[in-house]
């Protein structure tokens, strides 16, 4: 299993106004909501996840030494509430990876893998800050969906040190179906 | 309350198969708790008439806790996910019934995070892989070993 990506990458043929995206944070978000239990709670029972350490906080720090959280739940403790006062137009989980389709013109895109790498456990109360950075934009390629490039986003989480936590890696593959 | 212990695993070891129900009430549940709103996962008029698919169908979050809970359901507790790489062939639709089965491939005795096992997961609906997802997973070295309290040199380092 490869770890999270450790090079920046482009393509030869790029715009350098894309290029210079590359290996840059972008959408860097402020501390989300705390790490709590009611989400937790709320994951275990939708999945049936009987682990005690998941439904009592005193448990989880007999068991593991503090009151952590499921590894998995990560992603949750980034995104945005549905609505908050004085929001504007709500941006799209992952803003990077659309922004960087529509430069690229490409009108349709799939991810390819998903990869998720926890560095280090979420503690109940924690609030994590989230940023998006594109590690990687491919060649072009024909695949049997299309004529296209792929590339990779990550989005990253970062502690109250700044530590990053982990990180949600996407490999995308953007394409023109009519140049398939 | 069951323990695994690194000692207990063996390369090419078999684990348990699950077979889970994936309501539409629980799709939408877990959606919630990832605070995922999209509604791809909860708005069926929506998922049929706009985007084209037949029925809503499980998030990312979803699909990573409940391999989450198929190795904590394997290992016991003190468990803990390093990494989990997915590849997502078919969505996972509301009222399907999945079968997660899970492989022991390797055994890291060493290294970074080690012990821990690297395990193939996969997802099948009726006998139809939907999702593989290889993880990376610590376990303990023995009952006085916690995983939890690894980090720094053992743990895996961001670049």
């Amino acid at each position: 299993m490869a770890d999270a990506p450790t090079t920046e990458e482009c393509a030869a043929d790029l715009d350098p106004a894309i290029v210079r995206l590359i290996g840059r944070p972008q959408y860097v978000a402020e501390a989300g909501i705390p790490a709590n239990e009611r989400n937790v709670q709320a994951m275990c029972a939708a999945v049936e996840n009987a682990n005690p350490a998941w439904w009592s906080a005193g448990e989880a720090t007999v068991l593991l030494g503090q009151p952590y959280c499921p590894a998995t739940m990560l992603p949750a403790w980034g995104r945005p509430e549905l609505w908050e006062p004085g929001q504007g137009e709500p941006l799209r989980a992952l803003q990077a990876h659309f922004d960087l389709k529509g430069l690229l013109g490409y009108p349709a895109s799939i991810v390819v893998t998903y990869t998720t790498t926890f560095y280090k456990p979420v503690k109940l109360g924690d609030r994590l800050r989230t940023q998006q950075i594109v590690r990687r934009i491919g060649e072009i390629k024909s695949t049997k969906l299309g004529t296209g490039r792929f590339w990779t986003v990550d989005m990253q989480y970062l502690d109250a040190a700044g530590d990053v936590v982990g990180v949600e890696s996407y490999d995308f593959f953007g394409f023109d179906k009519g140049e398939a | 309350m069951k323990r695994l212990t690194v000692a207990d695993v063996a390369m090419g070891m078999d684990l348990p198969e699950l077979v889970f129900t994936v309501s539409a009430t629980r799709l939408v549940a877990g959606a919630l708790a990832s605070r995922d709103y999209s509604p791809l996962h909860h708005d069926r008029r929506y998922v049929v008439d706009v985007a084209g698919q037949r029925d809503i169908f499980a998030n990312t979050q979803f699909q990573a806790a409940l391999f989450e809970r198929y190795l904590n359901d394997w290992s016991g507790p003190m468990g803990r996910t390093v990494q989990m790489r997915f590849a997502m062939r078919v969505s996972v639709f509301a009222e399907d019934e999945v079968a997660i089965h899970g492989t022991v491939e390797d055994v890291l005795q060493d290294g970074p995070c080690g012990p821990c096992v690297k395990v193939t997961l996969n997802m099948t609906v009726d006998g139809r892989i939907v999702t593989t997802c290889d993880a990376l997973y610590a376990l303990p070295a023995d009952e006085a070993d916690n995983p939890w309290d690894r980090g720094g040199e053992r743990w895996l380092q961001p670049a």
